[in-house]
């Protein structure tokens, strides 16, 4: 294995699981094109059923790339989400190490 | 390059997803119908009333589009890009109105008739004109494509204005016939979409706010 094949390899353990996972990938693409959002606001965007979305929400607060506020409006809970700032360079870092996988992957089948 | 197209693509997508509702073409149709409708009677000015449609958009985006929906708070870019629209509009209706009034105090005093069919004409023209730049720049700032079509509709009203003139009909009423074509198409398509809207997305009655 030459030391140009290590580094291509090196750069796809650098993926981050959490956000690679395809639900998971839709809700990070979603909120970072916006700066906040209701639960509901996703659920038709992300395509993905009540329970999903919450439990995929769940682990990306637990992992500290979204945050959850909760506010009441008169007796209905309501729920915002943004991403956090390591949320927001988490999901840019991710994109671009995509992005030079694709190309370097494209360039060797060339 | 691409990857920044696609994240575009997908605001994009959002942000029309709260206009891809219909409203927009019944507020804006329900304008121009009630303009036309006003028009054909004898209290002209009673036009001025017809953006009081605005009451029903204000309302109807409330308890139709809101609980489907949800809410969201757009990127930064687009937040500036909403400022300018309002800005945008505020001023373009600023000048529209004003337009009318210069019309409507020319036709009331005492200049000559055959100077008054002319400011007629004028002022007609001119509302065919603002009411095409007006879905114009609703489509621009929207991202809606389909009130370019509107737009053009009225043009083609506007072209076959032309042809009912040759067969003696006011060039007034013609106008005011166009507007009301216009706006009952505008009216019909916004239900189409509307329809389509509320299938795709269904009210969802409670349950939904089940994080944490």
């Amino acid at each position: 294995m030459s030391l140009d094949e290590r580094d291509n390899l090196q750069h796809i353990s650098e993926i981050d699981k959490l956000i690679h996972e395809p639900s998971r990938l839709a809700i990070m693409a979603q909120l970072y094109i916006i700066q906040s959002a209701d639960f509901l606001f996703l659920l038709p965007q992300t395509g993905l059923t009540t329970g999903n979305l919450s439990r995929h929400i769940i682990k990306l607060e637990k992992a500290g790339y979204v945050k959850v506020e909760k506010e009441f409006v008169g007796k209905k809970p309501h729920t915002i989400l943004q991403l956090t700032k390591e949320g927001r360079a988490v999901f840019k870092n991710y994109i671009e190490n995509m992005k030079q996988i694709i190309d370097e992957l494209s360039s060797n089948k060339s | 390059m691409t990857q920044e197209m696609n994240l575009k693509e997908l605001e994009r997508k959002a942000w029309t997803s709260y206009f891809d509702d219909g409203l927009l073409d019944i507020t804006i149709g329900l304008f121009i119908l009630a303009f036309g409708i006003g028009m054909t009677t004898r209290y002209t000015y009673l036009t001025a009333l017809a953006w009081m449609v605005v009451f029903f958009f204000a309302a109807a985006k409330k308890s139709i589009t809101l609980p489907r929906v949800g809410l969201v708070k757009f990127s930064p870019e687009r937040e500036e890009r909403i400022r300018n629209e309002r800005t945008f509009f505020v001023v373009f209706f600023t000048i529209t109105a004003f337009v009318g009034l210069g019309f409507f105090i020319a036709l009331s005093t005492g200049i000559p008739r055959s100077l008054k069919t002319i400011v007629g004409g004028l002022a007609l023209v001119a509302y065919e004109l603002i009411f095409v730049i007006g879905l114009c720049c609703v489509a621009y700032w929207k991202q809606i494509r389909r009130f370019y079509v509107y737009g053009a509709l009225i043009l083609v009203a506007a072209l076959a204005g032309l042809f009912l003139n040759v067969f003696g009909l006011h060039q007034f009423f013609v106008t005011a016939y166009q507007f009301i074509t216009t706006g009952t198409v505008m009216i019909l398509g916004g239900l189409v979409v509307l329809a389509r809207f509320l299938k795709r997305y269904p009210k969802r009655e409670g349950g939904v706010d089940v994080v944490g």
